[in-house]
């Protein structure tokens, strides 16, 4: 009774984390069947990255301007360089000029290059200020999450939500046959660039809750345990939005209990022993249908 | 004026779209047409065509001949040419992004086939250009689909995904999708690649029942040149320039061995 009543305690101390955390599965949860089956989970980790150079860049420019540091700013900026990082990807893609694996690679390493010498930067020209806790920021620390956090992450898996409300049957001709798309008059380069500057919003709202390293893991794996379990693309999204939300709020759970883990880690985990589990079942499922096929 | 099969089918009115045609007028007019690609080859010089509403027109050529080259300025995605190209009256670009004009069959290669749908919803795919955002399909323009899987064959495994489909069976959801809108032109590119004789047979006679049931005006671009000079009314040698465009009857072994740059051995003659 008395470890109930403190692990309640526990989770009305973290409750702005699950609060955030709830909204980052919706929106990542969401986002992640398009991710699989556009093949976008690599341009996910080059704008999760970009989040860092951005950070970098947010606390050099700091030194000039103060206020740049605070975390609302800092905050703002990491989506900016996000977003901004998004759609150069789809505009390199779309023009042909750079494969989009390329233009990812190349950003990705160049955004950790120019987020670390910013930080190295920093503390050499201010070696007394505060510096972010670069652990936390390639790993996760949800449990930090405070009332404006939590808004934020909500008011991103309400944006993402309205996308796929309102835009439904054409993301799912452009995720069938993008080429295809454009010819029946669906706007395909407008839905390309809103669906990469959504999913920037969403990467940095799931920054905090499993680090720059980790994020693509929200990104693809709801998609792939939903892609293992339905046949229609409307199962695929039920159940990787409901797997998505149960993989986070039990990593948190886990993270509140053990006190003794990074967030990121312990929810990648718990997704990945999800995603095992459903591909054992979709193993025996098609055994089963292949034995029925047989005897009849 | 060609048979309306439109208000006969759902029993509602037409609806009003721009670039009506009526048999005999021009569907499609190409004149002095000149593509050159950014890297300075040139795909297509100087061709003039012109296609008939109602008929059926077979591209045929060797590869880069520029059969693809001219579809896509058919459809409005390249729009950098020189000369002249409408399409029901309006230009290309227009005439795709009415939703509902003109139609194409791409090559299966382009889809996913392993997307998550089932036959029924790729078909309806094709009713995307003219649905609103938040809109469901209107009632009219499902059971215009619900016919269209009947006359493709389709009725029996509209629930299937379409991953489990044969390369026929493919064609044929792509073939709906693309009718769905009911398009006044249809654009197929390589329609047969990769589908095995009995089904290129079957797809032939299919064109031509789909050509009379839906009024449609068809452009083929095609490898098999047996298949579509049995069944077009018209044929169109390219490469480069228009080296032949009149009925198949015509076509003579000059031609064809200019065109592929080779002697093409019994070629067929339609019967």
């Amino acid at each position: 009774m008395e470890s109930l009543r403190t692990f309640l305690e526990l989770l009305h101390t973290f409750r702005y984390a699950f609060l955030a955390g709830a909204a980052v599965a919706i929106a990542c949860s969401l986002l992640s069947p398009l991710v699989v089956y556009k093949r976008m989970a690599f341009i996910g980790e080059g704008i999760s990255h970009a989040g860092f150079g951005g950070l970098g860049l947010a606390l050099l420019a700091s030194v000039w301007v103060p206020q740049v540091s605070r975390p609302g700013w800092t905050d703002l900026v990491l989506a900016l360089s996000c977003v901004a990082t998004a759609l150069i990807i789809g505009r390199l893609s779309v023009a042909g000029q750079i494969e989009s694996d390329s233009a990812v690679g190349v950003g990705l390493v160049v955004a950790m290059a120019i987020g670390i010498a910013g930080m190295d930067l920093y503390s050499y020209l201010r070696p007394d200020a505060w510096r972010p806790d670069v652990h936390s920021l390639l790993f996760g620390d949800i449990l930090s999450a405070d009332p404006a956090g939590a808004a934020w992450a909500w008011v991103v898996a309400l944006l993402t939500g309205l996308l796929m409300a309102v835009a439904y049957k054409h993301l799912v001709f452009y995720a069938f046959d993008e080429e295809g798309a454009l010819l029946f008059g669906v706007p395909v380069r407008a839905l390309h660039y809103v669906l990469l500057a959504v999913m920037a919003l969403a990467i940095v709202a799931a920054m905090r809750l499993v680090g720059v390293v980790l994020v693509t893991a929200l990104m693809v794996m709801p998609g792939l345990i939903g892609r293992s379990l339905a046949a229609g693309f409307g199962g695929v999204l039920a159940w990787s939005l409901g797997s998505g939300l149960a993989g986070v709020l039990l990593g948190l759970l886990l993270v509140v209990g053990l006190k003794r883990f990074s967030s990121g880690p312990v929810v990648v985990l718990v997704f990945c022993a999800m995603l095992c589990a459903a591909a054992v079942y979709r193993k025996i499922v098609s055994r089963r249908k292949q034995a029925r096929a047989t005897r009849l | 004026m060609a048979h309306d099969t439109r208000a006969v089918q759902t029993g509602h009115p037409r609806p009003p779209y721009v670039g009506q045609t009526h048999v005999g007028e021009e569907a499609i007019c190409v004149q002095n047409l000149t593509y050159v690609y950014p890297d300075g080859s040139v795909a297509l010089r100087d061709v003039n065509l012109h296609v008939q509403a109602g008929s059926s027109l077979a591209v045929i050529g060797p590869n880069g001949a520029g059969k693809t080259t001219l579809l896509k300025v058919l459809l409005g995605l390249l729009d950098d040419y020189q000369g002249s190209v409408t399409v029901l009256g309006l230009s290309p670009g227009q005439a795709r992004r009415s939703g509902g004009l003109l139609g194409c069959v791409p090559q299966r290669a382009t889809v996913n086939w392993r997307f998550p749908i089932r036959v029924r919803q790729a078909v309806q795919l094709g009713l995307a250009g003219r649905s609103r955002l938040l809109r469901s399909h209107a009632g009219d323009d499902l059971q215009y689909v619900e016919r269209l899987l009947n006359v493709l064959d389709l009725a029996a495994i509209a629930d299937r995904p379409v991953g489990t489909l044969s390369g026929g069976q493919q064609q044929r959801v792509l073939i709906g999708r693309a009718l769905a809108p009911r398009p006044k032109v249809l654009l197929l590119d390589e329609p047969t690649v990769g589908v095995d004789e009995p089904t290129q047979q079957t797809f032939h006679a299919l064109m031509s029942l789909l050509q009379h049931e839906f009024d449609l005006t068809l452009v083929i671009v095609s490898h098999d040149l047996r298949a579509v000079l049995a069944s077009c009314t018209r044929v169109a040698c390219l490469n480069q320039m228009l080296h032949f465009h009149d009925v198949p009857e015509r076509l003579g072994q000059d031609v064809l061995s200019r065109v592929f740059h080779c002697e093409l051995q019994d070629w067929p003659r339609p019967g």
